[in-house]
């Protein structure tokens, strides 16, 4: 485990441990420009990555319908469910895992940066002398800058990013950004239950970032605003503002889409699709909805 | 939105939240009240009298809290007189009967004095009864005070104010008060006439960390990687150049004999000239960065580094053998026990007891258990 934490050290958080107080250095020594320019300065070296999570995503939703149909179409049979789901994917050329790969590269760096700024931030004899170990010898910059200023202007005067924000302002702001990410992200639902689920998501992690908000260093709290800033900026830019902005239709990854499979109205076993009454139903609703499934023209992504 | 919350889940499993930013750590050096009695501020906010041959504790007291919450003793104690003076990281100086303490008490400690704000290093008694306190300032001017304060009726008869933030312990010499900032001056302020005026300063180009005061000359280490050597009168360098290592000089040097043994955080013990600021000998290479203040022990010099080794340097001959090993690193000044013994404040918040003859460091005393 203390390899494996070595080598984390090593790896990602004393680059941008360093990487924190060089920006430090450039940006007039502030740590909350510093904090934002780490921020973006990571966002941006992956944002090829972002976009193809997020196209990824985008894909994966604009199935919905279909995989909503092919469920309750099969919901008898759940072997033939997945077979059909899957069947589905191939023909779309869309993977489930697709969106996965770039958040798993995402993740470790995602725990750097986090820690480079706690690490930063501290102010401690303790941490002190950790920030001394961590940072090379041959930049720059070096003991010279040390102790980093935490102050940054705020409503109340200044604001110590090595502590928690007395005023709600900073929990707000986070607060706000979560609930717009979380909005603009958020896919058409198709039930009531689906509806409801998003519902209480959409305010859950709102509150639940702006209460830590509360309690941590209002640097982390910094970093979090921006970072979903950020995100809500890449999202839009994929799919449009129609979630966040009311009036501005979203335009649902039309881009990168694939054209929707036609679904077989018969199943594999050769028997009708449904075993008993209901299902028999259904079939006539499930042609209805094949109809409404084809692929409409597409549409340039809006930008 | 779901990767940040994963990422926070993973940090919180891992306990790796915002916790650690506020996390002080075992920093102040044990102090003997008896032979085998000793006194010892915590990480955890608390003065605690033990015994360190049974490991019983034989009272404690709480401080109070300072920014972000925080509760700790940064600084080593101060005895005089039959009473133990330490100052909190609340900014508050406390005096401190030590029979009035009782085992696990959850008692305050009884305030003496309060600072404009938080108090890192230990309190220093001139011979004239005045206590020397430096405090890091308030978070709008970040510049330290420098306090003298009457020790029998804790008024405050001067102040200084420093360029930045005050750490360390003040240190006393010839009708100067010598006082390093983490913004790199080295303030040495007057006592007697005009007292809490500058007699000189000295800018470093980083924050300077231990100070040593041997025969007129201040030995000062910094994070430039310097250890410079001045004229405690003057200011005036004694050495044709500071001596440069390859990363910050955090921990006191010491000196014995001509010799002056200087750690430092490239993971080096150097061993000058005292008077030249030249190397008489390779240094000893251990494993880890040096924080700690070494110690004289019976004929050899004790030091810990970062990698929880203990090693033991001859002064003669400059060789150094590396002794048990620590369960974890020590950041507090190492002080010697008995005749060839050393003490290690170690970071889990015990302390352990070694020597050269020992294969692995007793534990001694469990501070905060």
């Amino acid at each position: 485990m203390e390899v494996v934490g070595d080598i984390f050290i090593f790896l990602l958080l004393q680059p941008m441990l360093n990487g924190l107080v060089m920006l430090y250095s450039l940006l007039f020594e502030s740590m909350a420009l510093a904090i934002i320019a780490l921020t973006v300065v990571v966002r941006v070296a992956f944002y090829p990555l972002t976009i193809k999570q997020l196209q990824s995503s985008a894909k994966m939703q604009a199935l919905q319908p279909q995989m909503q149909e092919i469920r309750n179409r099969y919901k008898n049979n759940p072997q033939l469910q997945q077979r059909e789901t899957m069947k589905m994917y191939r023909e779309a050329g869309v993977s489930p895992l697709g969106c996965l790969g770039p958040m798993v590269v995402q993740f470790p760096i995602w725990i750097g940066l986090y820690w480079a700024i706690i690490k930063g931030l501290g102010n401690l004899p303790g941490s002190f002398v950790y920030l001394s170990q961590r940072l090379y010898s041959w930049l720059p910059v070096g003991g010279e800058v040390l102790p980093l200023n935490t102050e940054m202007p705020w409503i109340i005067g200044t604001l110590d990013l090595s502590a928690p924000d007395p005023t709600p302002l900073m929990p707000l702001l986070v607060a706000a950004s979560t609930w717009a990410q979380q909005r603009i992200m958020q896919p058409p639902a198709m039930t009531d239950q689906q509806r409801q689920q998003q519902q209480i998501m959409l305010f859950l992690f709102p509150i639940m970032l702006g209460f830590l908000a509360f309690t941590f260093p209002s640097g982390l709290a910094l970093y979090w605003f921006v970072s979903n800033f950020i995100t809500i900026g890449m999202q839009g830019f994929i799919s449009g503002w129609g979630n966040l902005i009311p009036g501005r239709p979203r335009v649902t990854a039309n881009a990168t889409t694939p054209p929707t499979p036609q679904l077989e109205t018969r199943s594999n076993d050769g028997s009708e699709p449904g075993m008993d009454g209901e299902d028999r139903r259904g079939s006539d609703s499930a042609r209805t909805r094949r109809t409404r499934t084809r692929p409409r023209r597409r549409r340039r992504p809006r930008r | 939105m779901l990767l940040l919350i994963a990422v926070f889940a993973l940090l919180t499993a891992f306990g790796c939240t915002a916790g650690s930013l506020y996390d002080p750590k075992p920093w102040a050096a044990p102090v003997f009240l008896a032979d085998e009695t000793v006194v010892i501020g915590t990480d955890t906010g608390h003065i605690v009298v033990g015994n360190i041959v049974t490991g019983q504790e034989l009272g404690r007291c709480e401080t109070g809290e300072g920014r972000n919450s925080i509760r700790a003793i940064f600084g080593a104690p101060l005895l005089h007189d039959g009473r133990i003076y330490a100052g909190g990281f609340d900014g508050v100086l406390y005096a401190i009967n030590p029979d009035s303490l009782l085992p696990e008490s959850e008692a305050e400690c009884l305030p003496f004095f309060e600072a404009d704000s938080a108090i890192v290093g230990g309190p220093t008694l001139t011979p004239d009864g005045v206590l020397l306190l430096g405090t890091e300032g308030t978070t709008d001017t970040e510049r330290g005070t420098l306090y003298a304060i009457d020790i029998n009726n804790a008024s405050t008869l001067w102040t200084f104010e420093a360029d930045s933030q005050i750490w360390g312990t003040p240190v006393i010499g010839d009708g100067l008060v010598y006082i390093a900032t983490l913004g790199g001056t080295l303030h040495a302020v007057h006592m007697e006439e005009s007292p809490g005026t500058e007699a000189w300063r000295h800018q470093a180009e980083a924050g300077i960390g231990g100070m040593t005061l041997h025969e007129g000359v201040l030995y000062a280490g910094a994070f430039d990687n310097n250890l410079y050597a001045l004229d405690a009168a003057t200011g005036a360098p004694r050495w044709s150049a500071p001596f440069t290592a390859d990363n910050w000089f955090w921990a006191a040097p010491l000196i014995t004999g001509d010799r002056l043994f200087a750690p430092s955080l490239d993971h080096s013990l150097y061993i000058l000239d005292k008077d030249t600021g030249a190397q008489v000998m390779d240094p000893v290479m251990t494993g880890g960065a040096i924080q700690s203040n070494p110690a004289l022990t019976g004929s050899h010099i004790s030091i810990a580094n970062e990698e929880k080794e203990t090693w033991w340097i001859d002064p003669e001959t400059g060789q150094g053998i590396v002794g048990g090993k620590l369960p974890d690193p020590v950041y507090a000044p190492i002080v010697a026990f008995g005749e060839s013994d050393a003490l290690f404040f170690a970071q889990d918040g015990a302390i352990y007891r070694a020597s050269p003859s020992l294969r692995q460091p007793v534990r001694v005393f469990p501070v905060d258990n």
